[in-house]
């Protein structure tokens, strides 16, 4: 590992991320990686969902 | 994914089925198939991505014809001859199992090589639990396992891997997206615009629950509040003052019954004042009274016209003998039904006997109606008898009044006198006791007054301030939904915000070390001084620093883009791994295993790069596959791969020709036929050799 690399971790900002943020972008990726197969993924719903029911 | 076993059945060179070819993994990854020109290598890479995705690779001939050839002209006439390949990996710890089928009908003696029926995959998913399932959605399944548009990475054609590199080459083209989606980076674009989206809905609820304002509204209702409790003090002091000024009254009427000179008018006073109290309080009965009467019972008076028209109708029914009716509906009914007039006729359907009955239908009476007519006639005679009561019963409580009013003002009369005669009295004293009594009662008649309104006040107050704890409660609540909405838009833009972040950093880091990785990899297989370059397109070209400050790019050769491209795979490869092992956020599945599948690696490379690319193989990926034919298998590669191949397979290719020669190949310290002349039919088999 490169100096600069073991300085600077590109997911700090996920990382420190207020714990309600951390969670929505964590189940965000999830469902986006798990539509990554398809070219078009009709999610929006299931991301408004996510935010929904994590700010209640 | 690491890949299990794979079988065939008449898939193009391969006659039959073949037997279930099992793939090498752990510290022994690689598995070889040596096999000649035309034995069907380039097939088995195809059998990989067919089974998966139903593709094939550029250089794959005659798509259409995937049924081997032998098996169809062996069929009889209306025959169906299926040919298949099944594909067995695992992923996650689950077990996939993957089958792609297709059929020819021999339909006639002119044979039809071209596939006429393709079956719907079958994939069965088995869990770490033992539990197996048949999945339909296969697409998604094996979408979700490796996407369709990596696939180039893991099963590639080495002769035509330059085309990775090459400029303007379709293959080209779906680089970029390709490895974005292998590194993570397009999840994170992916997560940035369906989250921009999300934050528009969010914004656009926020703005439909609309502003709603509490603390204005308290702030009204505390005015109310302290209002109410200013006049509470004035109703207070009110009571006060005239709780006091009736004690002075007590005393001045005391000191009027002890006085002798006065004393026989205070005691009639005292009477007056007990007998107009006792009247005030029958006549407020008696009003009562008539409120209560006129409230129950002032309805009858309103009813006169209709009873009377109600009680001529149903006279003049009774005078004509309709009620009650002389004949029941029910009676006319029965008749009809058991088709015999009472007389013993028979009443057929179309009979005019039958017709004069049917005709008695309407004029018949309806038992209910004539029950509930007779019911209502005694009602309405009774209400009728009302009428007359309560003008009675009115006049009665009028008169009573009136009666009471009168001794009420009689006796006010006679206390007013009686006060104008002690007011006027002679003694002086008196008259001033007279005074002060007028003057006290005065006082309490004000604080009365006081009482009352500010009561009144008070109660108009209380309806306001519970109107406005009301409206409180309710902007309450719309202001929990606004504070809400607002939060999720909030956290919507610090997702996207952070997301972003991650992106910027992500990429060009990724980028730099991606380029990094491939410029080792690459220096380590190539002789030549170049340095290949990634630009901001994950475009890979070869510049030559050697000769000053500014790289100069330089035409790579077919045997460098061949190089180039391998190092580009295996350093892709060897990154995704590396990030998934480091955080699973941006790629998911917590599996970091690839298979890497390819025809022909070496290609047409000189044995200096044959064999570094052999030696950089098995580290390419965490299982490799590769095709080899016997001239490509030359002592550096065989020498380099030797401790790492676990599995290694010959494909013997039989043809009917006589003027081509046997073919061998020596492995393990054995001979293997390469190519079996002479044959009946053409085709393939393959062979496994034994490894000790």
């Amino acid at each position: 590992m490169t100096e600069k690399e073991s300085k600077i971790d590109p997911l700090e900002p996920i990382k420190s991320a207020p714990e309600e943020v951390a969670s929505v972008i964590k189940q965000v990726l999830k469902l986006e990686h798990d539509h990554l197969y398809q070219d078009r993924p009709r999610i929006n719903d299931d991301i408004l969902k996510i935010i929904k029911n994590e700010i209640k | 994914m690491i890949l299990e076993s794979i079988q065939l059945k008449n898939f193009r060179q391969f006659f039959g089925k073949t037997p279930k070819i099992e793939f090498a993994s752990g510290d022994k990854n690689v598995t070889v198939f040596h096999g000649e020109n035309g034995s069907g290598k380039t097939a088995l890479l195809n059998a990989f991505t067919w089974v998966l995705y139903g593709r094939f690779s550029s250089g794959f001939q005659l798509q259409k014809e995937l049924v081997n050839k032998q098996a169809v002209r062996e069929a009889d006439e209306g025959q169906t001859i299926s040919a298949w390949v099944e594909l067995v990996f695992k992923d996650n710890g689950r077990r996939f199992s993957i089958r792609r089928e297709v059929e020819t009908v021999i339909d006639s003696n002119d044979r039809n090589f071209e596939v006429s029926n393709s079956l719907e995959p079958k994939l069965t998913v088995t869990q770490p639990d033992g539990e197996s399932k048949d999945v339909k959605a296969y697409v998604e399944a094996i979408g979700r396992v490796l996407p369709e548009e990596l696939h180039s990475y893991f099963f590639f054609d080495g002769e035509r891997i330059e085309k990775l590199v090459q400029p303007d080459s379709d293959t080209k083209k779906e680089i970029a997206p390709a490895t974005k989606k292998l590194l993570g980076i397009e999840v994170l674009n992916r997560s940035i615009t369906h989250l921009k989206k999300a934050k528009r809905q969010l914004e656009t609820d926020y703005k439909k629950i609309g502003g709603a304002e509490a603390a204005g509204l308290i702030e009204k209702k505390e005015g109310v509040e302290a209002k109410i409790s200013e006049l509470q003090e004035t109703l207070d002091q009110a009571a006060k003052s005239k709780a006091g000024q009736a004690t002075v009254l007590d005393a001045i009427n005391k000191q009027m019954r002890g006085l002798e000179k006065t004393k026989n008018d205070q005691l009639e006073r005292d009477r007056l004042i007990r007998e107009i109290e006792s009247l005030e309080n029958d006549h407020d009965s008696v009003q009562t009274k008539i409120q209560v009467h006129l409230g129950k019972n002032s309805f009858t008076v309103f009813l006169g016209k209709s009873a009377e028209s109600f009680t001529s109708l149903l006279e003049s029914l009774r005078e004509r003998g309709e009620l009650p009716a002389g004949i029941k509906r029910s009676f006319v009914e029965d008749l009809l039904k058991n088709a015999e007039c009472i007389c013993g006729r028979p009443l057929g359907e179309h009979d005019d006997a039958r017709k004069a009955i049917e005709k008695w239908r309407s004029k018949a009476g309806l038992d209910d109606v004539e029950a509930k007519a007779l019911r209502m006639d005694g009602e309405i005679s009774g209400l009728i008898q009302k009428t007359e009561e309560f003008w009675t019963r009115l006049d009665d409580l009028n008169k009573e009044k009136k009666r009471l009013r009168q001794q009420l003002s009689d006796s006010e009369d006679q206390l007013t006198k009686l006060k104008e005669k002690l007011k006027n009295s002679p003694e002086e004293d008196v008259r001033d006791l007279e005074r002060r009594l007028e003057e006290t009662e005065a006082v309490i008649d004000e604080c009365t007054e006081k009482i009352g309104s500010t009561k009144v006040d008070i109660g108009r107050l209380e309806i306001v301030f519970n109107d406005l704890e009301e409206e409180i409660k309710k902007t309450e609540q719309v202001e929990e939904k606004q504070r809400i909405a607002k939060r999720r838009v909030d956290v919507a833009r610090d997702a996207i915000e952070r997301i972003k972040q991650v992106q910027e950093g992500f990429e060009s880091d990724w980028r730099q070390r991606l380029e990094s990785k491939i410029r080792e990899v690459f220096r380590t297989i190539s002789i030549t001084p170049y340095n290949p370059v990634l630009d901001d397109n994950y475009c890979l070209r070869l510049t030559d620093t050697e000769g000053g400050e500014i790289p100069i790019t330089v035409a790579a050769s077919t045997g460098e883009s061949q190089v180039l491209s391998l190092s580009f795979i295996g350093s892709v490869i060897q990154l995704a791994k590396e990030q998934k092992a480091k955080d699973d956020q941006l790629t998911g599945a917590s599996d970091v295993t690839y298979p890497v599948v390819m025809d022909s690696p070496f290609g047409a490379l000189d044995p200096h790069h044959r064999s570094k690319i052999a030696q950089h193989l098995p580290t390419m990926a965490d299982q490799v596959v590769t095709m080899v034919t016997k001239s490509q298998w030359s002592g550096e590669v065989e020498s380099q791969l030797n401790d790492r191949i676990g599995k290694t397979y010959v494909l013997t290719y039989y043809s009917p020709r006589d003027d081509i020669d046997r073919s061998e190949i020596q492995l393990v310290g054995e001979k293997f036929t390469l190519v079996e002349p002479q044959s009946d039919h053409e085709y393939t088999s393959i062979v496994e050799v034994k490894r000790g």
